[in-house]
């Protein structure tokens, strides 16, 4: 073995890959599984088994939903569990299963110069945000992340609005560097804030609460609505990501020495 | 006479080029001046100077009496109206571009309407004062740059090739335009033409430019040659010129120095040449003469005159003229 | 196609009812504008007329310079001014990013050279005859200026109008240096990336009208005032 042979290899395995008629399926994500990176452990592994090339579509969730009421795309991989029972209940979509969890972070600047840290609780945390003069950026894109801000917003009773309150309309990547140089607070899933963590100076100001979990669910696109999509194809996909191998990659995938996702199908 | 400029000495060069090189030049006041000469021979250059647009390199000039100095070029340029060969109009109104000739001079806001509307009425422009002044036709041009030029009672007019590019018809009113104020608000009135019957007719005064050097007269009659002790010799004619001229390449004679007669004259003159008439045209109530002697040769007389000779195209006639009267340069 | 007309519909109905919204976006994204067009012209137009009266050694290269720099990539000057405005970029202090004063000078960046540009274009392109009857009318220096800045005045309101027409439909420098924060530095071209990543097509789409009939009232202007200048 010369030191070329590695690229030889590659060149040709990727030339096999490229004769065969590859099929396509296409997935509806969120940013926040794109973020940080799991999908480009998940998604090698699974391609190689199942002779297919995933084209994932990375959007906020509601648009990720939107997309697959269209039937623009096989398969969704989300986490808003309110508007995905309104998806399945207006049959859009069909076994709708769970995969993983990970959770949100509350994030601030290391001064938290609200005093977010001393919260007793969530409620709390999130009322100390809004009576500050600290600014709070949200993603405003109505993705899964924004309507669970939204939601601790209720909980709390506070009324997102106002100069401090600051709606980009972003993904979650552009929101923390929003934050980070506006030195504000934000909630962010902690996949995203972790892949970000060497890039910003933001720090967890509160999480590790019940409250904050985030999960993820896989929904493949209704075959009665929409005949055209690839409902087998996207069976195997939801297999392999809740099957032993796929749930072993997730547990497996770290950032900075931390598990990121909390595989729901197999805790061990 | 009062004389209107007194140039001397004046010398004009683009860089090394020299453009202009005039001794003597005296244009009289209220007349009508004619420049005459081919393209290229420093007309457009003489009247940037007339118009103190641009100082002389070298020389003395002088305007009714007052001697032109660098300093104050600005106000001499305010007592003279000049209209450029194919005038700029403002992008404005006809009647905006004549108030501007007045907003320069600082004439107030109620004094500019009506000198505009006295103006406008004059050359007959009343009905165009308010159109775009881009939209109008070239002898509607001539004619606005001549009222913005007028308009604030210059003492010289000074027109850069007038008369090209326009129409019969206008050509007559704006020639009968001239006479008019020239005569009516004595004004000094200075125009180049490449056209030396038309300025002969025209024009009290007539100077020939000729790659920069001026001569005093029309040079309708302009040869090139060589001499040779008391003559000058063209490649097809031999002329007598008076004794003693030693230098020049050049000989005019002034059309009306020309005497045409049937038969040879027996006279004091020492030129004469027989010759054939090629051409007969009408100018301003006088008579071109074309006669192919040689040389061609173009007399200048009256109807009365050709009448007595009783001579018609192609027929032979004597050409004769004054060894005195010839201009050697 | 259906699913089109549709979005098409409601977007049109959007606009009709002055949707305080889509306002509100559509007069952030004119006054940002505005003020990036009057800085870049106080700036680029005597610029302009400056180096279309001077010779001075270079002349060719800026020449060359500018006509390059008219093709400027919105996300370029986005980014070297991310660089300069970041908190701990040199400008940090200031603590401009992600504020309408940071899109402001991001496209005033932009705008500038083709204001100053089509200036010099503009200058060039009065009549040679000009001058020569400015002072053969006997007009000051300063009357000689003021006359040849109204001779051009179309060619340089064109000039103007181009450049805003740049600066309003550029979406690159008020993304990245503007962040899209709602009622604040959101305009209508990152208002529009946004709402259709939302799933919100109809309301991209009103804005999406908007946009295009402001660039219509802004080229309607710029061939009036070309048509002019000649």
């Amino acid at each position: 073995m010369n030191k070329y042979s590695w690229l030889i290899a590659l060149t040709l395995s990727s030339l096999s890959a490229s004769i065969q008629a590859e099929e396509h399926l296409r997935l509806a994500t969120t940013t926040s599984t794109q973020d940080s990176g799991l999908l480009e452990v998940l998604h090698p592994a699974l391609e190689a088994e199942l002779q297919v090339k995933i084209d994932v579509i990375a959007v906020g969730s509601g648009k990720a939903l939107k997309l697959g009421e269209n039937g623009d795309i096989d398969v969704l991989l989300v986490h808003d569990p309110a508007a995905e029972e309104k998806f399945i209940a207006a049959g859009f979509g069909v076994e709708r299963q769970p995969v993983m969890h990970n959770d949100f972070v509350l994030l601030g600047p290391a001064t938290d110069p609200a005093g977010v840290k001393q919260s007793d609780n969530l409620a709390d945390a999130m009322k100390k945000i809004a009576g500050t003069s600290s600014f709070f950026i949200s993603r405003g894109d109505e993705s899964g992340t924004h309507q669970k801000e939204l939601q601790l917003w209720r909980a709390a009773g506070v009324e997102p609005a106002g100069k401090w309150y600051l709606a980009v309309g972003q993904g979650m990547g552009a929101v923390l560097k929003i934050a980070n140089d506006k030195l504000a607070y934000t909630l962010a899933d902690r996949g995203t804030y972790l892949a970000f963590r060497d890039k910003i100076e933001l720090v967890i100001v509160f999480a590790g609460i019940p409250e904050l979990f985030n999960p993820y669910h896989v929904i493949l696109v209704n075959p009665e609505k929409h005949p055209h999509v690839k409902y087998d194809l996207a069976k195997r996909y939801a297999d392999f990501i809740r099957g032993k191998e796929g749930q072993k990659i997730i547990r497996e995938f770290k950032i900075g020495g931390e598990q990121l996702f909390y595989p729901d199908v197999l805790t061990q | 006479m009062n004389c209107a400029y007194e140039l001397s000495g004046t010398r004009f060069a683009y860089g090394a080029e020299p453009v202009l090189d005039i001794d003597k030049l005296k244009i009289n006041h209220s007349g009508i001046t004619a420049l005459v000469g081919p393209n290229g021979a420093g007309k457009s250059t003489l009247l940037n100077l007339l118009a103190f647009i641009n100082p002389p390199a070298a020389g003395t000039m002088r305007f009714h009496e007052q001697e032109v100095s660098a300093t104050n070029y600005q106000l001499f340029r305010r007592r003279v109206g000049y209209v450029q060969q194919k005038p700029y109009l403002f992008h404005a109104s006809v009647s905006d571009n004549i108030e501007l000739a007045l907003k320069i001079r600082r004439v107030p806001k109620s004094e500019r309407r009506e000198q505009v509307r006295n103006t406008l009425c004059k050359f007959g422009l009343e009905k165009m004062a308010g159109r775009y002044a881009q939209g109008l036709s070239g002898g509607e041009a001539q004619k606005v740059a001549l009222a913005r030029a007028l308009i604030h009672g210059p003492e010289v007019l000074i027109m850069d090739e007038p008369f090209n590019h326009l129409d019969r018809a206008f050509r007559e009113l704006l020639q009968d335009l001239i006479r008019d104020i020239v005569e009516r608000d004595k004004v000094t009135v200075i125009f180049t033409t490449h056209d030396q019957l038309h300025a002969r007719t025209l024009a009290d005064q007539v100077f020939s430019l000729i790659d920069g050097h001026l001569i005093p007269l029309s040079a309708m009659n302009l040869f090139t040659g060589t001499i040779t002790g008391d003559r000058f010799n063209t490649d097809k004619l031999s002329m007598i010129i008076p004794p003693g001229i030693q230098t020049g390449t050049r000989l005019a004679i002034e059309a009306n120095q020309l005497v045409l007669s049937r038969q040879e004259l027996e006279s004091s003159m020492r030129n004469h040449f027989p010759g054939r008439i090629s051409k007969l045209a009408t100018e301003n109530l006088q008579i071109l003469v074309t006669v192919e002697a040689g040389e061609v040769f173009h007399a200048v007389i009256t109807p009365a005159a050709l009448q007595e000779l009783g001579v018609s195209i192609g027929d032979t006639i004597w050409v004769s003229f004054k060894s005195t009267s010839v201009h050697v340069f | 196609m259906d699913y089109f007309i549709q979005a098409l519909s409601s977007a049109l109905v959007l606009i009709a009812n002055f949707d305080k919204e889509i306002y509100s976006i559509v007069w952030t994204s004119i006054w940002i504008s505005l003020v990036a067009v009057t800085v870049a012209s106080l700036l680029g137009v005597p610029l302009g007329l400056a180096v279309a009266f001077k010779d001075f050694f270079g002349k060719k290269f800026l020449l060359q310079g500018l006509n390059t720099l008219m093709a400027l990539p919105t996300v370029v000057v986005g980014l070297l001014l991310y660089g300069f405005f970041t908190r701990h970029g040199p400008l940090g202090e200031w603590g401009l990013l992600y504020t309408p004063m940071a899109i402001i000078i991001g496209e005033c960046v932009l705008i500038l050279p083709i204001i100053w540009n089509l200036s010099i274009t503009a200058a060039n392109s009065a009549d040679p005859r000009l001058s020569l009857t400015c002072q053969a009318m006997g007009a000051t220096a300063w009357q000689q200026g003021i006359i040849f800045l109204s001779e051009v005045r179309y060619a340089l309101l064109a000039a103007v109008v181009a450049g805003f027409g740049r600066a309003i439909g550029e979406v690159g420098i008020a993304m990245m240096l503007g962040g899209n924060i709602h009622g604040f530095t959101r305009t209508m071209t990152t208002a529009i990336a946004l709402e259709t990543s939302k799933g919100e097509f109809e309301f991209a789409l009103a804005l999406g009208l908007l946009l295009l009939l402001v660039a219509f009232i802004v080229n309607g202007f710029l061939q009036y005032f070309q048509r002019l200048a000649r």
